[in-house]
């Protein structure tokens, strides 16, 4: 075959080579479904035909599901590009682009079409391309707004009588749906837009490849530079702001019908004596808080465990440091944490308080030096003046400064070199004097 | 000129080659075996509840004396990093002489709605890493955190940091507010509580579709599309099959745990910018003092590559390493380039740290 056959040609081609591929089918008949009347039927016949091959029990029939899912869609393209090439045999080029603008496969190619059969039934009667669709769709929400309005008043009115809790709930259901719905609608128009970007960089990019060397030679090229484009819009959209907020409030929306519809069925299951899934959970948390406290409780107590094991080997080892030093100098700093004998515990004790007394004397001792001061100025004073009643310091008026003073240094003689019992015999004589 | 320029013969041939493929694809997959994944033999060291710590064997036993711990994601099963004979990161840091151990984080049922952070990181994993270092007979442990893992295993290190000898994060999100990132840009303005309250445990396929919507067209339809190229090949249509029942075997996720998750992590961004708290614990990445290799996949979708290079501004060690791989998400762990480069970086990163 050359560049120059004759398209239909070709065509016709084609089919003879499709049916002798097709007689491989076992048995070696071919399916009725092999069209008759030319390239009329729809390729996707033919893979529909191809997947039931396999049956639904096949551990493999997830994976037919998906070959086909987008299959279907690239044989519908390479079928437009065909049909395309067929009609313009012999003339102009053909218009490969709008060849497969208007392809079954191409409109499954676009984001529109994923999980939004509203959009695709207003395709089929909207025409081909999406020009209009998005217009058709914004026109149909504005004239849908005051309806969807006026049913959100009705449904907004007071409920009266003993089943008004019940009502009430379902007004709320009702307006979740209604919220829902409008969420739903504001998405889809959304993924409309990404459509007409999606065609937008699609041009785009075709008008890159008119450079020599970079022109598309391949069906598998066009189909994946139109994937390129379609994801590249998609991503546009998704990553926007504007995407944030619809896809938020459309998943909210969901989850508050969602959220009445199993307030329903629980209340339902309660009159009937059911266990609802309320309850259920309820006891789930309830069982999961247990767990973690025991299982804190139970951390715990191993941690107490070691604890008391590690003060047990401490202990130990105290007691071994205690009985090692008992045989070491007293000098030896672990000697103080040994017993000392009664007798020796006795003398550290007088010693501590013959210190402090000894303390005492000295201030004593200086004080009556004062004294003395005091009392021989007084009495010169009295020689040379008019005797004068004055309050003496207590000390002066039952003895004499020099006297006292002369005891307290004996005092302290004493106490250096006596033991405790004698410097009690020295208080006490001391005392009686007085 | 333009730009299409399909010769009559080449469109044919496209076609009657595809149609081949599919004709051959009949045969092929009628007689392709269920398939399997896993390939390294291991053993059951630590397990509680639905978790499961195991220690892989390798061909001889491991020269290195730190093990480390493999901490997944709990959004997907961890066997991808143990895929297929010619696919497996563990196989390969086994060649190379580390010591291996892998958490299993089971499959959480509507019992586990209450699972917290709290439950899964100072809990399940911190006595997993204690059971690792009582079965090594070792203080200290590596630690090798994978995608939503890797956050558990920064939150983890900061708060016990004198368990853990090394940390490794792999396409780690740490800054979850990046403008590229799509997961988070969806979850701004959703209810968390309402949709937890509403949902409790989050479906897997919930979450499958969550991430084929972030690149749709190649992952409904391109991918399938290519898929009929290989359908003739059985073992490259064994290696694709595998690959797919791991994309869609996925766990469902613990309520409680996925409200914080989204709350905490891609709402408020906390991990990165702070006031992050795992049950009493207060994280601060500034904690984390020990050596850390930080490897992120430039064309990472799931996360951007930005997100985890927002690492090396908040960790507080000065031993920090960062490596980028040229590949996806998925692609670190399966593709030939990152079985030839990624393990023998972690292992000689850890070598001049044993």
């Amino acid at each position: 075959m050359t560049d120059t056959m004759d398209f239909a040609q070709w065509a016709r081609n084609w089919e003879a080579m499709s049916r002798q591929a097709m007689s491989s089918f076992p048995g070696g008949t071919t399916p009725a479904w092999i069209p008759q009347d030319g390239m009329q039927r729809q390729w996707n016949e033919g893979m529909t035909q191809w997947a039931r091959q396999f049956g639904s029990g096949a551990p493999q029939s997830d994976a037919i599901e998906r070959v086909m899912a987008g299959a279907q869609g690239y044989l519908g393209m390479l079928q437009s590009m065909a049909a395309a090439a067929g009609g313009h045999a012999g003339g102009a080029p053909p218009s490969w682009f709008d060849a497969m603008k208007g392809s079954a496969g191409f409109a499954a190619s676009t984001p529109s079409w994923f999980n939004n059969p509203i959009t695709e039934a207003m395709r089929s009667f909207g025409g081909s391309g999406a020009q209009g669709i998005e217009q058709m769709m914004e026109r149909f929400a504005s004239a849908a707004a005051p309806m969807f309005n006026d049913a959100k008043g009705m449904l907004s009115m007071p409920a009266f009588g003993h089943l008004r809790e019940h009502q009430e709930n379902a007004q709320r259901s009702a307006k979740a749906l209604i919220e829902y719905q409008e969420q739903m609608a504001r998405y889809n128009r959304l993924m409309l837009k990404v459509s007409e970007h999606a065609f937008a960089r699609f041009q785009l990019k075709l008008a890159e490849r008119e450079e020599p060397g970079r022109q598309i030679d391949s069906m598998r090229g066009v189909y994946d530079l139109w994937i390129d484009a379609a994801e590249e819009a998609y991503a546009e959209v998704a990553l926007s702001e504007e995407f944030r907020d619809v896809y938020g409030a459309l998943v909210n929306a969901q989850m508050h019908v969602r959220e009445h519809v199993q307030r329903e069925v629980e209340r339902i299951s309660s009159d009937l004596g059911i266990p609802t899934r309320s309850e259920i959970d309820t006891i789930g948390e309830r069982l999961q808080a247990l767990r973690r406290e025991f299982r804190d409780e139970r951390e715990a107590s191993a941690d107490i465990g070691a604890l008391t094991a590690e003060v047990a080997a401490l202990r130990e080892e105290v007691a071994a440091m205690k009985s090692a030093s008992a045989l070491k100098p007293v000098s030896n700093v672990l000697a103080f944490v040994r017993p000392l004998p009664k007798a020796d515990v006795a003398l550290a004790s007088a010693s501590v308080r013959v210190s402090r007394k000894r303390k005492r004397a000295a201030q004593a001792v200086a004080k009556a030096g004062k004294l003395k001061t005091i009392a021989s100025k007084a009495k010169h004073a009295a020689k040379s003046s008019p005797p004068v009643v004055k309050t003496k310091p207590k000390a002066a008026r039952t003895k004499a400064p020099g006297s006292f003073a002369a005891s307290i240094a004996r005092f302290a003689r004493e106490t250096r070199s006596e033991p405790g019992s004698k410097f009690v015999r020295a208080i006490k004589s001391k005392s009686g004097k007085r | 000129m333009d730009p299409i320029r399909i010769q009559p013969a080449r469109l044919l041939d496209e076609a009657m080659t595809f149609q081949k493929k599919l004709v051959a694809g009949m045969k092929v997959l009628r007689e392709v075996d269920d398939v399997h994944f896993g390939v390294t033999a291991k053993d059951e060291i630590h397990r509680e509840d639905k978790l499961v710590v195991y220690r892989f064997r390798g061909d001889r036993a491991p020269t290195a004396k730190t093990p480390t711990l493999i901490v997944y994601a709990l959004v997907n099963r961890p066997y991808m990093v143990d895929l297929q004979e010619d696919k497996s990161l563990v196989r390969n840091l086994l060649a190379q002489g580390e010591d291996v151990y892998l958490i299993d984080w089971g499959y959480p049922d509507r019992a586990d709605r209450w699972l917290t952070l709290d439950d899964y990181i100072n809990g399940y994993l911190r006595r997993s890493v204690d059971a690792v270092a009582r079965h090594a007979a070792v203080e200290k442990i590596n630690i090798l955190g994978i995608c939503q893992g890797g956050a558990f295993s920064l939150c983890f290190s900061s708060i016990y940091p004198h368990k853990v000898r090394n940390l490794i994060t792999m396409v780690t999100p740490v800054d979850f507010h990046t403008p590229d990132n799509m997961l988070s840009n969806w979850t701004r303005k959703m209810d968390a509580d309402l949709f937890v309250d509403t949902i409790g445990n989050v479906p897997a396929d919930l979450m499958n579709m969550c991430y084929l919507m972030l690149k749709p067209m190649r992952l409904f339809q391109q991918k399938y599309v290519g898929m009929v190229d290989i359908l003739d090949d059985r073992k490259e249509l064994e290696n694709f099959l595998r690959m797919e029942k791991w994309i869609f075997d996925s766990p469902d996720q613990a309520g409680e745990a996925f409200r914080q998750f989204m709350r905490d992590f891609y709402q408020g961004n906390k991990l990165f910018k702070g006031g992050l708290t795992i049950g009493k614990k207060d994280v601060d990445l500034k904690n984390i003092t020990m050596p850390v290799l930080n490897i992120f996949a430039e064309q990472d979708h799931l996360v951007p590559p930005d997100s985890s290079r927002a690492l090396k501004g908040v960790v507080g060690t000065e031993d920090y390493t960062q490596i980028a791989f040229k590949g996806g998400h998925i692609g670190i762990y399966v593709s030939g380039r990152a079985q030839r480069e990624v393990p023998p970086a972690i292992h000689e990163w850890l070598a001049a740290r044993a």
